[in-house]
């Protein structure tokens, strides 16, 4: 009996003991299961942002690809494309394009990325629609009718313009001044070809007083005009005036939008050595934005632009002979305008026309 | 009592070693277990400190890629590589980016690390492109408004029935010689047989297209008999759809929107739905926009009609209910299939027209 207590004193020892050390160890354990579960959680936030920046990339990379910032052809083969297992510092991505299988505009596109971690643990699926978006209003031809619109005077000398196929002659908000009183030649005499622009768009709402919005799509025209400047190439002529800049006055490549804010001029002619200094090319016409309205002055010399040219100010342009094979338009005054030749070409509206860029649907971005 | 003695002594000193045995039995069990559990609480201060520091990595990466403007594209570019330090709750962290243009240079490869204690950090990269949100603005019709938020303008209504206009129903636009012709009658543009016209009459500009249907090539003669109708018919389309005032209302409406959308794409584009309702920005202007588009093709019923059109119950279109709603509506309508592709676009497909269209409630 007295051996039989002594083993259960010690037994009971122990057992509390054993009870104790498990206790302990449940303890432990517990928050060792909540120690991995915080460590898979903060690794799978980190893992998952990273299969989204992956994927995101997948989706930037591809809208660059087909946002070309100088108006550059975009390649056929870029509009249904797939890049696979693309590898970027922490992760890759796999991105095609393909035309919507349900558009709700014209030309619209998707871009599918798929994007995964470093260690290819998780996966982040994007998508992105894409729209057509272009450059000018699509009913700017109802408004681009003659080769020359302004909304302020015009001094000109009338039998410099030739309409083309255009049934209007000049459209002025103000006073046509031709050089010689009476009917302008041309159109058998009409005595209508030459208009007065109608308060139809310069009247109003002061919105519409500007010709950029006459001109260019609501998308160009947002956040202050930024698709135009963002589509265009910039050129800073406020402190010195330019004289033939390189990209304006080239005549290859294709077409393009040159927005010039200050003084410009180009000359084709200088010391009597013959320069080109032409814009555009009848298949290839340029846009031409000449910002006058903190200043400068616009001065053509013997040059020929191929395209639509587009002064905010006034216009002054009693130098030597230039030819605008396009449209000319001011909202300024157009002053002794009598050494230009202005040759309405409804081709340059027609390729102006189908120019623009693929920009994001609103609303379209997807992750899964 | 001798033996009694004894026995106590045995009895005691057999205590006296389990006890001892389960000291150190317990000892080396908790010096283990507190081990591990310091081990725990490492690896948990360490996790803590990865959550803070991607968030922090979010932190850094969103407002340096949500750029509205190609300006502030621009400066993202310049900011290059550089560090920053960030305190966070458990820790301070270390910020490092780095910035440069892709091979294409329409876009920019982005890296950024976050570390803390010794050797701990994160690392993140993507693409950043130069397409600036102003450049996924798409304003075919505005959403509904909410006046608290911008008084200027009444509320854009859609129409959810489908009203009828016996006079107007089948012919959407009428000429103004009395002939109606309905809007889908006129012919499309022929390359070369027609060409835009503006009219001046005495009060205000028109526009349209006059169309050359006699084939003489005189395609915008005034004198042929046969092409009056359809030209009227444009006048009045026009007239309807795109008077000055109409025009200046849709381009305070596109301005509005293009605002709007702008700031739900800057919400949404790394936030995800969370983000969605903070800061003030209504996660209802997301739902109309849906059901903006799901309207396209009832509202492109109407195009050309009056542009003042009766919505109340009696549909008589007199527009002198007191209770009708009268909308304006700012059409751009392209009578042409798209233009052949050029040099600077591939190949859009062609539509019969394209149109784009607000109708703004006018009372």
């Amino acid at each position: 009996m007295n051996q039989l207590n002594r083993l259960q004193h010690g037994a009971t020892t122990i057992m509390v003991s054993a009870v104790l050390l498990m206790l302990v160890t449940m303890v432990t354990v517990m928050n060792a299961n909540i120690s991995v579960m915080e460590t898979k959680t903060s690794s799978n936030e980190y893992r998952s942002l990273q299969a989204l920046l992956s994927a995101q990339a997948g989706i930037d990379f591809a809208l660059s690809s087909l946002s070309f910032k100088d108006l550059e052809p975009i390649p056929e083969t870029m509009l249904t494309y797939n890049k696979n297992d693309t590898e970027i510092t922490t992760g890759y991505y796999s991105v095609s394009i393909a035309e919507d299988p349900n558009p709700v505009y014209q030309n619209q596109l998707t871009i599918t990325s798929t994007g995964q971690s470093a260690d290819k643990t998780a996966t982040k699926i994007l998508t992105q629609r894409l729209i057509f978006s272009t450059v000018l209003r699509n009913d700017s031809t109802a408004y681009l009718n003659a080769p020359l619109i302004t909304s302020g005077n015009a001094n000109i000398d009338h039998t410099r313009i030739d309409n083309g196929k255009a049934p209007a002659r000049v459209w002025s908000g103000g006073v046509i001044t031709p050089k010689s009183p009476g009917l302008l030649a041309g159109n058998g005499a009409d005595p209508t070809a030459l208009r007065k622009l109608a308060s139809k768009l310069y009247e109003g709402d002061p919105l519409t007083n500007n010709p950029m919005n006459i001109l260019f799509s609501a998308q160009m025209r947002a956040n202050d005009n930024q698709g135009i400047k963002h589509m265009s190439i910039f050129h800073d002529c406020q402190i010195d005036a330019c004289t033939n800049p390189a990209g304006l006055t080239s005549t290859s490549g294709f077409s393009k939008i040159h927005y010039v804010k200050g003084g410009l001029t180009l000359n084709g002619v200088t010391t009597g050595a013959a320069i080109d200094a032409d814009a555009g090319h009848p298949a290839r016409p340029v846009f031409i934005i000449v910002d006058l309205s903190d200043g400068g002055s616009l001065v053509l010399n013997d040059t020929t632009i191929h395209g639509i040219l587009l002064v905010l100010g006034d216009v002054d342009i009693n130098n030597k002979s230039s030819t605008i094979n396009g449209i000319f338009i001011t909202d300024g005054n157009v002053i002794k305008g009598n050494k230009l030749t202005l040759n309405f070409d409804s081709d340059v509206l027609d390729r102006m026309s189908a120019v623009g860029v693929y920009t994001r649907l609103p609303g379209s971005w997807t992750d899964s | 009592m001798m033996n009694l003695t004894i026995k106590k002594r045995k009895a005691k000193g057999f205590s006296l070693i389990e006890i001892l045995v389960t000291a150190i039995i317990l000892s080396v069990g908790m010096v283990g277990a507190s081990k591990f559990q310091g081990s725990i609480i490492q690896k948990s201060t360490l996790s803590h400190q990865q959550v803070e520091a991607v968030n922090i990595a979010k932190s850094l990466i969103e407002p340096t890629i949500h750029f509205s403007t190609s300006k502030q594209y621009e400066d993202f570019l310049a900011l290059g590589a550089g560090e920053s330090n960030v305190d966070g709750t458990i820790d301070t962290y270390k910020g490092q980016w780095s910035i440069a243009k892709t091979d294409n240079s329409r876009a920019a490869n982005v890296t950024l690390s976050v570390g803390w204690g010794e050797n701990e950090s994160i690392y993140l990269s993507t693409i950043v492109s130069n397409t600036t949100p102003s450049m996924i603005v798409q304003t075919t019709h505005a959403p509904t408004r909410d006046p608290a938020i911008d008084p200027v303008f009444k509320p854009i209504i859609f129409p959810a029935v489908n009203p009828t206009n016996p006079a107007n129903s089948e012919n959407i636009c009428r000429c103004n010689g009395g002939t109606a012709v309905a809007f889908n009658d006129i012919p499309k543009n022929q390359p070369g047989q027609d060409s835009n016209f503006v009219r001046v009459s005495g009060d205000g500009g028109m526009m349209g297209k006059w169309y050359d249907n006699d084939g003489d090539g005189n395609d915008d003669d005034e004198s042929d008999s046969d092409e009056r109708a359809i030209r009227g018919a444009s006048e009045e389309c026009n007239l309807c759809c795109d008077s000055a005032n109409a025009l200046g209302q849709a381009e305070k409406a596109e301005k509005y929107y293009a605002q709007l959308e702008a700031m739900f794409m800057k919400k949404v584009r790394f936030g995800g739905d969370q983000v969605i309702g903070n800061n003030g920005f209504d996660p209802r202007y997301l739902i109309k926009g849906y059901q903006i588009h799901k309207l396209d093709d009832d509202i492109k019923k109407y195009l050309g009609k009056a542009s003042s059109y009766d919505w109340g119950a009696d549909d008589d279109s007199d527009d002198s209910d007191a209770s009708a709603y009268t909308f304006t509506a700012a059409c751009g309508i392209d009578y042409d299939p798209a233009p052949a592709p050029t040099v600077a676009v591939p190949s859009p497909k062609p539509k019969p027209r394209s149109t784009r269209c607000i109708y703004y409630r006018n009372n």
